[in-house]
């Protein structure tokens, strides 16, 4: 037997967090900041973040993390006194192996198991929650360390770098270089009721988005990409309600991840790099990647694309390059084919966005803006189908449906003109509106200009307390996971 | 940079915000829904079951949590003690039991639950009260599977570690408060004579003193019956898993008691084919099995009894049980004729 199993552990939307965790780590992270006693207020944080991270199950995933710090660490030190590839290699492959272990070992035994005709040992492993993305922090901060990108570093700020828990779990994918800095910096630990107030708004857009959007839009999803994993066909509007109302489901919720992990980093004097920069206004598929989990694009460009020679070795290579990366960015979701489908169709994607630029550039062929939007849109809402099904044929099943060759019958959904009024508002907010980083513009969050700008007044207070407050009690009784988490 | 003043006045509004915004969601979005629960409280009650969608199940937590203090004393004063789900609260909830133990003056309890959970939920239970009854009777519907409803796992899910369980459960016993603070204050509510109040939604509410449900909310007294039938919807296997047979032993080691105090039965429906089960279990467990031929049952609906069902049901196995309660009774509060 086969099995996987993930811990949902702490969330940022549950009541333990909001209400016990996450005030005293605020409290004593101040408190020592007060006292200028600075290595105290990292020790703090670092525990503090070992407990948030090892909540349900400490003595298995704390000496995971620990270990995996430590390893890397030690190699990153190495590297700083002998600027070696071996060096490098070594502690990638040394990464990548405990990555490919507990993510990969299970779906490759089933792989071959299910080639071979042979019986499947019996193997349970664990995902460590969150491991994808201390994976690839550590391994962006190897290679910084052999570019000379990182400097001497201590193991405490290191520790903290590594499990900080604002971006443990599922990112921004953090640069040594954008962190230490501010750990160093004395200003981070002193009490700003700026930060307090930039960063409290922004978690409660965050938390907003989270329970009241994307878990609402939620109950829309299940039921179709059910239908398509047990082969029950499905309608042309079944199926389009349902994609699309995972398309705004993973965006509102990876969006307000995003949010409240910048606000609760914020408050804790740390300015995140931005991860999420409305994505779906994007004109072209090169630009939705500019705009969606900006920092693992970043890290599969600077960290992938780049040393397989990028752009530099001919076009061919270019585009064998990006097939590669986008490739291995979808298996990096996921253990599955159903990833390595939606990777390969993002990298066609990129591939062919590529050539039109290269064809389109000497005739001045310019697409109208409106119609490189929608086809933008439509595909990464069709891309989205087997990222959500369970198996490319449950995929291949709702793209069927998508494009009418299952029917056009009555829909399963009984209150099938709400939900379309509810998905063309989601859709004008996602299109239309400015996103949290204009209307909250601060210090290192360079707005657009936006007529819709935040300031500390009693109309803001009283729109963003309302709006956590509802968002509490939203979440209160059943807080659910975030779904970059499950990655 | 804004001044510290307007910040501080900026956090403070917020968190009045906050808080009125919370409360002002709740009761309109929870608040709401609930008070159109259909109003049947007596003395002596608690709506532990209503169809809306916010309230739902009561009374898992009202135990678990402690909610209902009176309710609690009385189930650990129970020196007989009923396990099973709502086909036995259908079952026993009857004059016929109700007048059996008044005359004896032998504190009971119903102790069967809605949405059909097994054993662990119970088994919660008695550790969590130390329940020591004399007599148990156990409705075998299937019972001794290991599933847990939903209400089961919000209120005692036993997945994570010890030390995470007060936190854990913190949202839930929050909602289970909410809906006691409900009970006490919707009859005056709906007494201002709100449009929807207090008739919507099909409730059931449950004894204090007894555990039995008050059906009147939830189908009228008088409702049409269906007859018993030979054809059953589900046939059950008669070898119990190893897994049923594990939770059966487990409950009996946690309440330590002789065989000859404990029976089995099982309330009949259209539902389930459960005699084949229930006599192999019983056979392996090494207890007495009760299943008496009562003549002219009918059902509510195709899983439990009607009430004059019930009445006729729950006497012949009152009147089954009766010699074997004497010698199990060891305790001064078992008043015997």
């Amino acid at each position: 037997m086969l099995t996987r199993s993930v811990n949902v552990d702490m969330l940022f939307n549950s009541a333990p967090f909001i209400f016990i965790f996450f005030p005293i780590v605020l409290s004593g992270f101040l408190l020592f900041g007060w006292l200028r006693c600075y290595q105290l207020a990292i020790t703090w944080t670092l525990l503090c973040s070992l407990v948030f991270y090892g909540w349900s199950a400490p003595f298995r995933l704390v000496p995971i993390i620990v270990a995996s710090a430590a390893f890397n660490f030690c190699i990153g030190r190495a590297l700083l006194r002998n600027r070696s590839r071996g060096l490098l290699a070594f502690g990638i492959v040394g990464n990548l192996a405990t990555l490919g272990y507990f993510k990969y070992a299970v779906f490759f035994l089933q792989t071959v198991s299910a080639l071979t005709s042979s019986p499947a040992p019996q193997f349970n492993i664990s995902l460590p929650i969150g491991i994808s993305f201390y994976t690839l922090t550590q391994i962006a901060f190897l290679i910084d360390t052999y570019r000379r990108q990182a400097r001497e570093y201590e193991p405490l700020k290191y520790g903290l770098f590594v499990t900080y828990f604002p971006h443990l779990i599922a990112g921004p994918i953090l640069h040594h270089g954008e962190i230490m800095p501010q750990f160093d910096d004395p200003q981070t630990y002193r009490p700003r009721l700026t930060s307090l107030a930039y960063g409290l708004s922004y978690f409660t857009v965050g938390l907003f988005k989270k329970v009241m959007i994307a878990d609402t839009i939620a109950a829309y999803v299940e039921a179709p990409f059910r239908s398509a994993s047990v082969g029950t066909p499905i309608g042309f509007a079944d199926a389009w309600i349902g994609v699309l109302s995972y398309s705004f489901q993973i965006y509102f919720d990876f969006s307000g991840y995003s949010d409240m992990a910048i606000g609760l980093a914020l408050m804790m004097g740390i300015t995140f790099p931005l991860n999420f920069n409305s994505p779906y206004k994007a004109s072209s598929l090169i630009e939705f990647w500019r705009r969606w989990h900006m920092t693992l694009s970043r890290f599969l460009r600077d960290d992938l694309y780049i040393p397989l020679g990028g752009n530099r070795k001919g076009r061919l290579r270019r585009q064998v390059n990006i097939l590669i990366t986008m490739l291995l960015g979808g298996i990096w979701h996921g253990a599955g084919m159903n990833f390595a489908l939606w990777g390969a169709i993002h990298g066609i994607g990129l591939v062919l966005n590529h050539l039109w630029r290269d064809v389109s550039a000497k005739p001045g062929i310019v697409l109208p803006r409106a119609l490189a939007k929608l086809a933008t849109l439509l595909l990464v809402v069709f891309a989205w189908v087997p990222f959500r099904a369970d198996t490319p044929p449950a995929a291949l099943a709702i793209w069927k449906s998508m494009i009418g060759l299952e029917g056009f019958g009555r829909p399963a959904v009984s209150n099938i003109y709400e939900v379309m009024v509810g998905i063309a508002a989601l859709a004008a907010i996602a299109l239309l509106a400015p996103n949290t980083q204009e209307i909250l513009a601060f210090q290192g969050y360079e707005p657009r200009a936006s007529g819709l700008r935040w300031r500390p007044n009693t109309v803001w207070a009283v729109a963003l307390g309302c709006l956590f407050g509802i968002a509490v009690a939203g979440t209160l009784t059943k807080p659910t996971a975030f779904l970059y988490f499950r990655f | 940079m804004p001044p510290p003043k307007r910040l501080l006045s900026y956090l403070t509004v917020f968190a009045l915000a906050a808080a009125i915004g919370g409360l002002g969601y709740r009761l309109s979005n929870w608040g709401y829904d609930v008070l159109g629960c259909t109003l049947n409280s007596k003395p002596g009650t608690f709506l532990a079951y209503c169809t809306s969608a916010q309230y739902g199940d009561y009374e898992h937590g009202a135990f678990y949590f402690d909610l209902e203090p009176e309710a609690v004393r009385n189930l650990q004063r129970a020196r007989v003690l009923f396990l099973g789900s709502s086909r036995l609260q259908y079952g026993f909830s009857t004059e016929a039991v109700k007048t059996y133990f008044a005359a004896r003056s032998i504190p009971f309890y119903l102790m069967g639950f809605g949405y059909a959970d097994g054993v662990e939920f119970a088994l919660d239970l008695i550790e969590k009260y130390d329940l020591a009854p004399d007599f148990l009777v156990i409705d075998t519907n299937p019972f001794f599977t290991s599933f847990r409803s939903a209400p089961g796992h919000q209120t005692s899910e036993q997945d994570e570690p010890g030390w995470l369980r007060p936190f854990a459960r913190l949202p839930a016993w929050w909602d289970y408060l909410n809906k006691k603070a409900f009970n006490a204050l919707q009859p005056s509510i709906c007494r201002l004579g709100l449009m929807t109040c207090g008739a919507t939604f099909r409730t059931i509410y449950r004894s204090v003193e007894n555990g039995f449900w008050l059906l009147d909310g939830f189908e009228p007294a008088d409702a049409p019956e269906m007859p018993l039938t030979a054809k059953k919807l589900v046939h059950l296997d008669k070898h119990p898993l190893p897994a049923d047979l594990g939770n059966a032993q487990r409950l009996l080691a946690a309440l330590r008691l002789p065989q000859n105090c404990i029976v089995l039965t099982a309330a009949p429906s259209n539902a389930l084919d459960v005699e084949p089960y229930a006599t192999e279990i019983a056979r392996l467990l090494g207890l007495r099995l009760l299943l008496p031929n009562v003549d002219g049952i009918g059902l509510i609906d195709p899983s439990h009894l009607s009430r004059r069902g019930a009445e006729h049901w729950s006497g012949t196995i009152m009147s089954e049980i009766d010699p074997l309660l004497p010698p199990c009774l060891t305790r001064n509060s078992a008043m015997l004729p």
